[in-house]
């Protein structure tokens, strides 16, 4: 195996074998979510037609807002006891520990969105049964999308010794086509717009996350020199 | 020290001419704004904002993508002087924006009304705007440590080609371009005379804010030397 | 100093110097240490012991020198080939707390991927040769449990453990006796010895004059981030009297 997914399994399992134990994370962000989900809803409910027209935009803010939380989460671990210095001391490929600690946000923002989903659909009495393919397929993407901007960004803020508060703001402006897309292509998938097909919305996200995908693994060697 | 020294004295030569031609050029620009060209006829005097507003919008686009490059080149060599020009170039393009950013709705509420609309490129531009706004923030109270230089060049590396998506999702969202007129031929001459004006104006305040960044930087280095004599 | 010159140094510092901001922490530092040698980093509070120890374990980048360590010039591209043969003791115990002293040795193994021949993919064997370095240094009773739960002394036994994992060719250690009780300071002394014994360098930074002087074959004394002394101790020249002499 090479030394690249040799650390990247050991990071994964290490991760994984944590929450298990604990649980923390997937708690604190499960019930931030569910308690963004409450809010949403008491802020937005209405007639039938404007709740199927609102649900994308709080799906999208939803997800947004706990995937920060949970990057925010994921780091104060490896923060607990300075972890993360002897995991930058040790001989582990820089990729390995970013593709790693997107895999588990990627995970730990669908665990939530597959809460969340439900729950809205039933507070908002909108059946979107019929919709699951497409929805989850947007909602991966964008997931995705966001975790590849997140993820780094949080990694060099440990280094940078950077106020946790500034992250969300500088991640949230870089994840917007991934809101506009995310929101418009569910919208489509509804049928409360008509602009275009949702597959092309999807498209869009794939294209973006490829696109800071690479980004991100090619500079990320550089990123983390210190 | 000498080569420190050294990397001060090319820039240190005040570009006399590059200021005169930008302020003699901001005269001709009003000018010919307000005085050569034609009023036009639907929109009346609301449409010389045009004449300002499109070409800083150029420059405001220009100064981001030169600091997403200038910060991409600063990721691989790690030196100084590409982080200080990237630095210059965000600062100069924000300048810039903000004009976009003003003249912009000035215009919107004359030609549709509304202050706002979700237009791609009044969307675009606000979305690059926010994000170098978060990339000037991080680096004017990051300190000025390596840290928050990288964390601000990838910012800017990620942000920069970001503004394509957003820019390709609001024109299929909300396909609501404004509509191109057909320009006079007045009209064009005083649009690229500005353009002209704009870049020398742009290209000054670049090597100013460029200087200023690395004169700070000298000074500091000398100013360490200075406490390792004595120290 | 002018003997060892000709014996080829295992890690060299030269010209290290590290500001932040406009302060210096450290200032044009050129020293060379042997393998097999434990040298002690004296120096008060912000002489520059922590920064120099953050230089050589690659975990901060110098302002401006170079770190060489067995030849190979630290950089970007070798520091992960570098990386494999530091041992790094920092005032944090470096663990996660969530998991038991056994599983966090594991996880290092695997990084570092430093499993002795035959024993690898073998997870009984793996197990075992883990369980080894934990008895060495003292935590058989606790491998199985949670770190979390683990006093200051425990925590510290299992991060050196960790940093001995790799049998690293150099040692870094950051005050590595704070919060250890009499037994702990000893067996740590112990293991140092031990690693200096199979030839690891040993550089260490610590408050602990008597202790240190136990330990350690040079030492060097840094104040306001400028090398005072680096000198061999014997009979002559004693640890606490050369601290005397460079503080005043």
């Amino acid at each position: 195996m090479s030394p690249f997914w040799r650390c990247f399994m050991a990071i994964l399992e290490k991760d994984v074998k944590i929450e298990l134990r604990s649980k923390e994370t997937v708690a604190t962000v499960v019930l931030f979510g569910v308690v963004l989900t409450f809010l949403f809803a008491f802020g937005f409910i209405g007639d039938p037609q404007t709740n199927l027209a609102v649900i994308p935009g709080i799906l999208w803010a939803a997800l947004l807002l706990s995937g920060a939380l949970s990057i925010g989460r994921t780091f104060a671990r490896e923060q607990e006891n300075s972890a993360f210095t002897a995991l930058a001391l040790s001989p582990t490929p820089r990729s390995a520990i970013l593709a790693a600690k997107v895999i588990v946000n990627i995970v730990m923002i669908l665990g939530v969105m597959l809460v969340i989903t439900p729950l809205i659909a039933v507070l908002m009495h909108v059946d979107l049964s019929g919709h699951v393919v497409g929805l989850s397929s947007l909602i991966t993407l964008s997931a995705i999308g966001f975790a590849l901007v997140g993820t780094p960004l949080s990694i060099m803020a440990v280094g940078a010794r950077f106020p946790e508060v500034l992250l969300p703001m500088v991640v949230f402006p870089l994840v917007t086509p991934v809101m506009i897309c995310g929101v418009r292509g569910s919208a489509a998938l509804l049928g409360t717009s008509v602009d275009l097909n949702y597959m092309a919305w999807a498209q869009m996200i794939l294209a973006f996350d490829i696109m800071i995908g690479l980004g991100a693994f090619f500079l990320f060697d550089w990123m983390v020199s210190e | 020290m000498n080569n420190r020294a050294s990397e001060v004295t090319p820039s240190s030569k005040t570009p006399l001419l590059w200021i005169i031609l930008g302020a003699a050029g901001m005269f001709l620009a009003h000018y010919l704004v307000f005085i050569y060209a034609p009023m036009e006829s639907t929109m009346r005097a609301a449409q010389r904002i045009f004449y300002f507003h499109l070409p800083s919008a150029w420059l405001c686009y220009i100064g981001f993508i030169m600091c997403a490059g200038w910060s991409l080149r600063y990721l691989m060599t790690q030196k100084s002087e590409h982080d200080a020009l990237a630095l210059a170039s965000a600062e100069v393009g924000l300048t810039f924006g903000v004009i976009v950013l003003t003249t912009g709705p000035l215009w919107a509420r004359a030609a549709w009304g509304v202050w706002w609309k979700w237009e791609p490129r009044l969307t675009t531009m606000a979305i690059l705007f926010l994000i170098f706004t978060c990339y000037w923030v991080i680096r004017s109270f990051g300190g000025d440590n390596s840290g928050t230089r990288r964390f601000g060049a990838v910012l800017a590396v990620l942000g920069a080609p970001n503004i394509f998506f957003v820019h390709i999702a609001v024109t299929r969202w909300r396909g609501d371009h404004p509509n191109n007129v057909g320009l006079e031929p007045e009209m064009r001459v005083v649009l690229y005379s500005c353009l002209l004006i704009f870049i020398i104006i742009f290209s000054l305040l670049v090597r100013l804010r460029y200087r200023v960044h690395m004169d700070e930087r000298t000074a500091i280095a000398l100013s360490r030397r200075l406490s390792r004599i004595g120290g | 100093m002018s003997q060892e010159v000709t014996e080829r140094a295992r890690l060299e510092a030269i010209d290290l110097t590290r500001a932040f901001g406009e302060h210096y922490a450290l200032i044009e530092v050129n020293a060379q240490w042997r393998a097999g040698e434990v040298c002690a980093l004296l120096g008060p509070n912000g002489a520059g012991k922590s920064t120099l120890l953050c230089l050589l374990s690659t975990l901060m980048a110098a302002s401006e020198g170079e770190v060489i360590l067995e030849g190979v010039t630290l950089s970007r591209q070798s520091a992960a080939e570098l990386r494999g043969k530091i041992g790094f003791v920092g005032h944090q115990t470096m663990v996660y707390g969530a998991l038991t002293a056994l599983e966090n040795l594991r996880f290092f193994a695997q990084l570092y991927h430093c499993w002795p021949a035959g024993v690898h993919g073998d997870i009984d064997a793996e197990d075992q040769w883990l369980m080894e370095s934990i008895r060495d240094v003292g935590l058989e009773q606790a491998a199985g449990r949670v770190t979390s739960g683990f006093s200051r002394g425990m925590s510290q036994r299992l991060t050196l453990a960790r940093a001995l994992l790799p049998d690293p060719a150099v040692l870094l250690l950051d005050e590595p006796f704070t919060g250890l009780d009499r037994a702990g300071i000893d067996s740590l002394c112990q293991l140092i010895s031990d690693a200096r014994d199979r030839g690891t360098t040993v550089i260490m930074s610590s408050h602990d004059l008597e202790t240190t002087a136990r330990l350690a074959d040079r030492a060097l004394v840094l104040k306001r981030g400028r090398v005072q002394a680096f000198e061999e101790l014997n009979r002559e020249v004693s640890l606490s009297e050369l601290y005397l002499r460079s503080a005043v």
